[in-house]
This record gives C-alpha cells, structure tokens and sequence, in this order.
C-alpha cells in the first residue's frame, strides 16, 4: 500500500537545523505539502494551536520545551486543538526506559535514530493504517497501552526457557521490533480493567 | 472502580492521505533518500564541530571540582546524542555505536569523577578516528572490532559498579 501525504499538515518539532532540513525533505519527497517547522517544543505548540495540524512529529530533547512536554501538552492541555493527534517522536534515546517514558506521555510511535527515509515511512503507514483506540483514565490520556490479545495457536514452550539469571545479560538498547512491542505490549497504568 | 474512558481510533489522518501506487511510492522513497544522500556530503564539517564542541565541553568539565560536574553534563549528553541520531542517518553507523555508549553511560551517572571524564575522552577519541574514516564498517578489522567491543566493556563495568554502589 503506497501513500500521498498532500493533503495532510505536518508539525516538525526538532532542535537540530540539519535534522528538522531532512525530516522536511523527506516529508516533501512523500508528497506533503503543508509541513511547519518549530525548533523547540514551545514553538510547536504555538503551531499547533494556530493551525490544523494533522500530525507532530517530534523530537525528544529540546529546550525550552522538551518533546516529552510537548506530547503531553498536546494531549492533556484543555486548550489543545486536537488531543488526538497522531505523533511521531523521533529521538537518540532508545532505552527501555525512555520508551516507557514516552509511552506514557501518550506517543503513538516511537523512532529511534539513526533514521532513513523508509523508517520514517513506515512509521507513517502505521499511524495510517493502525490507528490507535484512546485512553482517558484519572491518570493518562492517550493511545491505548494495553496488551494486544494475539492468538498464539503453537507449542507453549515456555517453560523450558532458562531461567533469568542464566539468559545472557539483555542488550540495553532495543531494536525497532522491541520499541513497537514496548509502545503496545505492556499494560498501561489507568487502564486496567 | 476506575473511571476509563475509550474513544474509537481516529480516522482523520487517513482521510486525508491519498493512495496512490506502488511505482509513486518507490519513485518517493527513492527520492526522499537521495536527500539524504546530498547531506552526507556536508555531514563531515557538522561532525568536526560537534567534536569541538565535546572536546570543549569535556576540557570545561575536567577542570570543575567533582561536586559541580553534572549540571555541566547537559551539553556532552546534547551532542553525544546529536551524533548517534545523525551519524548513523547520514551514513557511519559506528558514530552512532560509539556515541549511543557515551550517552549510555551519562544517562546513568549521579556524579562525575575523573574516572568518567577519561572514558569520555577516549569514547571522543574513537569518534575522531571514525571521523577520519580510519575505521568504517568497510574496514571491519578484528582491530577495530577490538577497540569498539573495549569501549562497550569500559562503559558495561562503569555502569555495573554505578548498580553495586547505588
């Protein structure tokens, strides 16, 4: 399935001159014609709230106004124009604990970088194609965390898994396959039921 | 009970994009990657600068007394982090590897002593030898490969005595 992105208004949100150049250019190269540009996540905000903005795509670590702030601002703030934008963040953090981090401020998708042009297509395609259900609970509103129910119709095996402290010691860093289970595998606090 | 709140995913955006076939999208890809190619020609003079900017930031830290380190770790982290996202973006894979460790190992220091100054520095070190193109993923030597598992190792033990000691 190929995309145009004509019609759609982009929010770039990156501190970084050359990388805010590129995401642009690719976005263009998409098809996409309408993309603002904000060096922090302030600045974005101020986009955001003064145009149609149809998705953000943003980066982590900006001052004043950090990315993580700008998600929720997006989706928490009372002000917010559309607190159901898709965004995409775009960021060299890619520790479990960043992920979560940023989970739980309510991403959709999380791109660790180093980025290429058919990563961040993909990203796209994927909040195209599968969008999320959202959350409001007291403590979280956002895209829904909750564990996908995927039928597993195989040998359960494990059980003959080694146990914890004879697995060799994890990798720090997840790979692409690892954030995407991360954003959608583990239970969310607030929406358990 | 708790309160939660469902809402149907949103259709906005896909109502918005429109399809079209596989060749455009190809033809975009290819396109949007060549854009990145024309940069990788101006990323070397980014990279010296960003490696100024870490030697600079570093020599800044190394003469602060231990108490008033961290604050001052800001700006190693900002880079270090510039350059794992760009390097291996704009094509050097291992400036991303090498970087992602410094960031790795600042992201876990409460404190910072000589000791982590000095694994900085040779992490910089490494990155101005890859800047130098003396080791890229072409000239994967079991060399090479010696120095970034070494680093890897450094980072992995300093990061384990952080653990032992928090």
């Amino acid at each position: 399935m190929a995309y145009n992105f004509d019609k759609i208004t982009a929010v770039i949100a990156e501190d970084n001159p050359h990388m805010r150049y590129l995401i642009k250019g690719i976005l263009q190269a998409f098809g996409c014609k309408s993309i603002k540009e904000a060096s922090n996540g302030q600045e974005a905000m101020q986009i955001i709230n003064s145009s149609s903005a149809d998705i953000l795509i943003c980066d982590w670590n900006m001052e004043p106004v950090n990315g993580i702030e700008l998600v929720k601002a997006v989706r928490n703030t009372e002000s917010s124009p559309n607190p159901f934008m898709p965004i995409i963040m775009l960021t060299g953090y890619s520790q479990h604990k960043r992920v979560i981090e940023a989970r739980d401020a309510g991403v959709d998708e999380f791109v660790a970088k180093p980025i290429s042009a058919k990563i961040l297509y993909e990203h796209l395609k994927s909040v195209i194609e599968h969008p999320r259900s959202y959350v409001r609970s007291p403590t979280y509103f956002g895209p829904d965390r909750r564990r996908r129910q995927i039928p597993f119709n195989g040998e359960d095996r494990r059980k003959n898994t080694p146990d914890v402290e004879d697995a060799p010691r994890r990798k720090k860093d997840l790979s692409e396959s690892d954030i995407m289970a991360l954003l959608q595998t583990e239970e969310g606090e607030g929406e358990s039921k | 009970m708790t309160q939660v709140k469902m809402f149907a995913p949103s259709s906005d955006l896909a109502s918005k994009v429109t399809f079209v076939d596989d060749a455009v999208n190809a033809e975009a890809l290819k396109k949007a990657e060549h854009l990145i190619e024309e940069q990788e020609a101006q990323y070397p003079s980014w990279l010296a600068e960003d490696l100024k900017a870490l030697k600079d930031a570093v020599n800044e830290i190394a003469k602060s007394p231990e108490t008033e380190r961290k604050p001052l770790l800001k700006d190693i982290f900002k880079k270090s982090l510039e350059i794992k996202g760009q390097g291996g973006t704009y094509g050097h894979p291992l400036l991303s590897y090498v970087a992602d460790n410094i960031c790795n190992l600042l992201d876990s220091l409460t404190q910072v002593t000589d000791e982590d100054i000095e694994i900085i520095r040779v992490h910089i070190d490494v990155l101005s030898v890859i800047a130098a193109d003396k080791i890229n993923e072409e000239t994967d030597t079991p060399e090479s490969n010696q120095i970034l598992d070494g680093l890897k190792e450094i980072v992995q033990k300093r990061l384990n005595d952080l653990k032992e000691t928090a």
